[in-house]
């Protein structure tokens, strides 16, 4: 074990059985599972899937605006659902954080979220935090990032049932661009999602004519943990940093990419010239 | 499309809703760009860094951005936006923070 594994092995961990078993969930070969929803206990995670066919709603689960850490990691629009709960969260938590002063109330909380969000709803009388809250937990300067040229303002979203973190990966695409481009943003996206845990990226409309590339980690429903908030932000912002430049040069038409203009788009209708 | 881009030839037009544009220089005229699609709510200095990567100018080096309109400097933390003029489109100077001994402002 390295020292994060012996971290997280000393820090307080949850009873999962007893929680588990409290919420309906019934032991599976490697977790556990309640109605197609499985979890898989990893040293420092909570992995969370479901088949998009077990609560098959509009939209689609797993797309902006989604509550929860709900992130698709085969493709944008298929392959199972997964929700990745960092073991910090729930395992470095002030008891007296929570209302009704449960022991393990800090991953009742969470699997409650987990399992209200996995249906696209938030747990009962859930609020999201205040402003004044969250302030007091960003650092400042934190809703920048600033990569050589290119620089990226975040946006705390905070409303009636919604709370998330969202960042501008590309702020200003047009409409349509070339097939082979279009292509290679999504296949950028796919990528992404299936390297990354918590962040789900969409395309967004921001004009008639234009969108917009958003990164965000969806946090309605969420109990209001510091270390996950904190943990979200950070992974949201490098997921940009690592995205910002390639997908920024992808989408600059001005910018002639030979190895790109010569790749055949796949799964798009176009007709070409013999 | 660049969130920052140099277009010397484009005409410079505010921007309106979640983006604003403006247009900046360095100290000796020789870089002019047009800079499109900022964020409003961007620190200054954030911004400040990034044009000075843009015009290629040294990155280790800390820039600030001044109004040319009103002559101010932007503070590094303070929004650009809120800093600028909404009714025109507004022209500032790219400069390196040289103190040149001169004691810190308190």
């Amino acid at each position: 074990m390295n020292s994060m594994d012996l971290l997280c092995a000393s820090a307080r961990t949850p009873d999962w059985a007893s929680v588990f078993v409290a919420h309906q969930f019934s032991k599976a070969s490697q977790g556990f599972e309640h109605h197609g929803l499985h979890c898989a206990i990893q040293p420092r995670w909570l992995e969370f899937s479901m088949s998009v066919d077990v609560f098959a709603t509009k939209p689609s689960p797993g797309s902006l605006g989604w509550p929860g850490l709900w992130t698709r990691t085969q493709g944008l629009n298929t392959g199972p659902l997964i929700f990745d709960l960092p073991m910090m969260a729930v395992t470095d938590v002030d008891p007296g954080e929570w209302p009704d002063g449960e022991e393990d109330a800090s991953f009742a909380a969470h699997l409650r979220w987990v399992m209200a969000s996995a249906r696209g709803g938030l747990p009962e009388n859930w609020r999201a935090p205040s402003r004044a809250c969250l302030d007091a937990w960003i650092p400042a300067g934190a809703l920048t990032v600033q990569l050589g040229p290119l620089v990226r303002q975040g946006d705390l979203v905070l409303g009636d049932g919604r709370w998330a973190l969202r960042f501008p990966v590309l702020p200003a695409l047009p409409r349509t661009l070339p097939p082979v481009r279009e292509q290679a943003l999504l296949d950028l996206m796919a990528d992404a999602g299936a390297r990354w845990r918590m962040v789900r990226l969409g395309m967004e409309m921001t004009g008639e004519q234009t969108r917009a590339l958003i990164g965000e980690v969806d946090l309605s429903g969420a109990p209001h943990s510091q270390s996950l908030f904190l943990a979200s932000l950070d992974a949201l912002k490098q997921v940009v940093l690592w995205l910002a430049e390639t997908a920024d040069l992808l989408a600059d038409v001005t910018v002639t990419l030979q190895a790109l203009e010569q790749r055949r788009p796949h799964n798009l209708n176009e007709r070409t010239e013999p | 499309m660049k969130s920052l881009m140099p277009e010397p030839t484009a005409k410079a037009t505010p921007s309106r809703g979640g983006t604003f544009a403006f247009r900046a220089r360095d100290v000796t005229g020789t870089h002019d760009i047009h800079v499109a699609d900022v964020a409003r709510g961007t620190p200054a200095g954030a911004v400040a860094q990034a044009v000075a990567a843009t015009m290629n100018l040294p990155t280790n080096v800390p820039w600030a951005l001044r109004n040319d309109r009103t002559g101010t400097w932007i503070p590094d933390d303070a929004a650009l936006d809120t800093n600028l003029e909404e009714d025109r489109e507004a022209t500032l100077t790219l400069t390196p923070k040289a103190h040149l001994g001169a004691r810190e402002p308190a």
